[in-house]
């Protein structure tokens, strides 16, 4: 298979490599991106996520050459770029809106650069056979673009992306127009393309979900500058800010504020149980929901009031009173509890997380094991699970005793 | 009293909703229309004598008209000379200003004034730019050391004069269909076509032009019938003159209804101006709608 020839060529992969210095763009007195610096290695697929505004299509657009950077270098290979023209980079891009001619074919929107690059019409028509087959498009080469449902327009942008073999692929939130069930299946598509042709791809979205399952490494950016750069396990599990924090997973994690107690720092309006060392006062305490545990009132942990509960199905989002706080827990199957019962929470050490109040970034503190408290080993063992399967453990805990353990009842 | 279905009450809701513009259709253009025809059957019946019936003499007659043939002659000049240049210069003013330009508010307006103004005080305007002695044109080659034509009163010159103003009038009007269209092309069909190095001119030719196809087919049926629907401003630079040099359809209409009293020419004249352009517009629409690509 000879699609994409970057492989076989080690100087040319060189010329791939894409590297953003300090680059910000700015619209007389807003500054839609400032001062951004990444490096994206050949053959990478990189997320630049974000909610709408922070500024990731804009850092795509100059990366591309559509919008001229108001400071800093863009590098691609060897080449400074910052003021070439786009169509001198070597990139190619899908659009949100696919940007495909409406009076062409499919046929003739897939070469439409290969005729403005005057490729000869053989190669052309081989080029064409090949992509069409890539993206199963073999059968609809005839029709126009609005003849099409949305994934095979969307099949037709990537075809012009895929055609033009340059090694660095932009994707501009693709997905974005499709249904879920669409969505999910481009979403494994577009990977195995990319995956299979070696291309090197910047991909822009601000679905978490696409960023998660797509991306070698993901950028998040807010306002404009970068705010964590990382694989999606790192943003998962080591969130470099609160909003990090907030904006990975689904429900987002919990962010509560700890007040001071008398033996450590204690939830908001919640001064029974403390859950963090005494540093942590006046911080921020992030849990994400998957990781709470909702056990009986009797058990040892966090008290608190169930709110509501939806129930989805697989899992059930249950809302949480601590306090003068809310939580979500993600629960497994049906919600174990009621409306206005009470219960207790626990979560392991490794679940907390901690930010300034301030400025919202991350702070090395180890908040308590609360479903461990000294002595009592046996909640340690017996792993989670909804309350129902925990009657006995719920018992167990009816003898609690130390007041200054972590996670106790006083 | 049969009671009406629920069917049959939208047909009737429907066909009440149609109603006035029906009733204003039918009163203003299809009821003169047919009148038209009827009239052209017919010989005008003086003082009082009822008009006579002779069939398609006055068809005969027609043809016979050197008038006329000058006539229909001038305005198929008029409509060369005016259509084409207009619309490229329409498409091409919109093209400037639908472009990232200071002041681009001003250059619009600019374009679009002369279609505001009144027919009658363009035409008097121009007036003073082809008038022979004092007029700006011939003031301004006389600067040069030229001495310029008497624009309207020679043969020779006076209908590219008519045609030079009419472009003027109309491209800045065709230009308003083009903006309208271009601005409704999406923006990143010229960012893809640009991220493949594609040239402006191929980007114009191969996208642009084609998505404005079925504005250029509007402008062009408007165009043509603007061509032969002209009388204003021959009222006020030439009266049709000199010669009949400059006297189009239907002006030509007009004197003979309103000047010679001969409703039933006029009224001739008229059929055949409604059946050339029915033949056209047909053609066009067939010929041209097979290639438009309709968003």
């Amino acid at each position: 298979m000879n699609h994409h020839h970057d492989h076989a060529d080690p100087p040319r992969e060189e010329t791939q490599r894409i590297r953003l210095e300090a680059v910000s763009k700015r619209w007389g007195s807003t500054t839609a991106v400032d001062g951004i610096g990444f490096t994206v290695v050949p053959g990478e697929f990189v997320i630049l996520l974000g909610p709408s505004g922070c500024g990731k299509s804009t850092t795509l657009r100059m990366i591309a050459g559509l919008e001229p950077a108001s400071a800093g270098r863009i590098h691609i290979g060897e080449r400074d770029v910052t003021h070439l023209p786009p169509g001198d980079r070597g990139i190619s891009m899908v659009f949100q809106s696919y940007a495909l001619f409406p009076h062409l074919s499919v046929a003739d929107n897939i070469v439409f650069g290969l005729r403005s690059r005057k490729v000869p019409r053989p190669e052309r028509q081989a080029r064409l056979a090949r992509v069409a087959a890539l993206v199963d498009l073999e059968a609809y080469l005839d029709r126009k673009p609005a003849q099409l449902s949305g994934g095979q327009r969307q099949r037709v942008a990537l075809a012009r992306a895929i055609i033009s073999e340059h090694p660095i692929c932009l994707m501009d939130e693709p997905l974005s127009n499709l249904d879920a069930r669409l969505r999910g299946e481009m979403r494994r598509e577009i990977k195995a393309l990319q995956q299979r042709l070696g291309m090197t791809v910047i991909y822009v979205t601000h679905d978490q979900v696409e960023a998660m399952s797509m991306g070698d490494r993901v950028i998040l950016m807010q306002d404009g500058r970068l705010v964590q750069d990382g694989t999606p396990d790192e943003l998962y599990e080591r969130p470099a800010s609160a909003f990090a924090a907030g904006f990975i997973g689904s429900p987002a994690m919990n962010l509560v504020p700890l007040a001071a107690a008398a033996d450590g720092a204690v939830i908001d309006g919640e001064p029974h149980c403390n859950v963090a060392p005494h540093e942590a006062a006046g911080q921020l305490l992030g849990v994400r929901p998957e990781d709470i545990r909702v056990l009986a009132e009797d058990a040892t942990g966090v008290p608190a009031r169930v709110l509501d509960a939806e129930y989805l199905g697989a899992d059930s989002i249950v809302r949480l009173e601590v306090g003068d706080q809310t939580l979500r827990a993600r629960l497994d199957g049906r919600p174990p509890l009621g409306a206005g019962a009470a219960c207790r929470l626990q979560w392991r050490r490794e679940a907390t997380h901690f930010f300034a109040t301030e400025d919202g970034r991350r702070l090395e503190i180890a908040g308590h094991d609360l479903a461990a408290p000294p002595g009592r080993r046996r909640f340690a063992t017996s792993r989670s699970g909804p309350l129902s399967q925990q009657d006995g453990e719920a018992r167990a805990s009816s003898n609690q005793v130390g007041n200054d353990t972590p996670g106790v009842n006083r | 009293m049969a009671r009406l279905t629920s069917d049959r009450r939208m047909q009737v809701y429907g066909a009440l909703l149609l109603l006035p513009a029906a009733v204003l259709l039918g009163t203003f253009a299809y009821l003169p229309t047919v009148a038209t025809l009827i009239n052209s059957l017919f010989l005008p019946g003086f003082r009082g004598a009822a008009p006579e019936f002779v069939g398609l003499e006055n068809y005969a007659l027609l043809l016979e008209d050197r008038t006329f043939w000058t006539v229909a002659r001038n305005n198929l000049f008029y409509a060369l000379g005016t259509i084409p240049t207009s619309i490229a210069l329409a498409l091409g003013m919109a093209l400037f200003v639908n472009a990232r330009l200071p002041g681009r508010g001003l250059v619009r307006m600019a374009y679009f004034t002369p279609t505001i103004l009144p027919m009658i005080a363009a035409a008097n305007i121009w007036m003073f730019f082809y008038a022979p002695q004092i007029g700006l044109f011939n003031h301004l080659l006389g600067a040069l050391g030229i001495e310029g034509p008497n624009w309207l009163g020679d043969p020779g010159v006076a209908l590219g004069a008519v045609i030079v103003m009419t472009i003027w009038k109309e491209a800045g009007f065709f230009m308003i269909f083009y903006l309208a269209a271009l601005q409704s092309i999406p923006p990143d069909l010229e960012e893809a076509a640009d991220l493949e190095g594609t040239s402006r001119w191929s980007f114009f030719w191969r996208v642009t032009f084609p998505l404005l196809m079925p504005t250029t087919l509007f402008v062009l049926i408007n165009a043509l019938i603007n061509a032969v629907r002209v009388v204003d401003h021959l009222f006020i630079l030439t009266k049709g003159g000199p010669n009949n040099a400059t006297n189009l359809l239907l002006y030509y209409v007009y004197e003979n209804a309103f000047s010679f009293f001969d409703r039933t020419y006029a009224a001739t004249i008229t059929v055949v101006i409604l059946l050339v352009l029915a033949v056209v517009a047909t053609i066009k629409f067939r010929v041209l709608d097979r290639r438009t690509h309709y968003q």
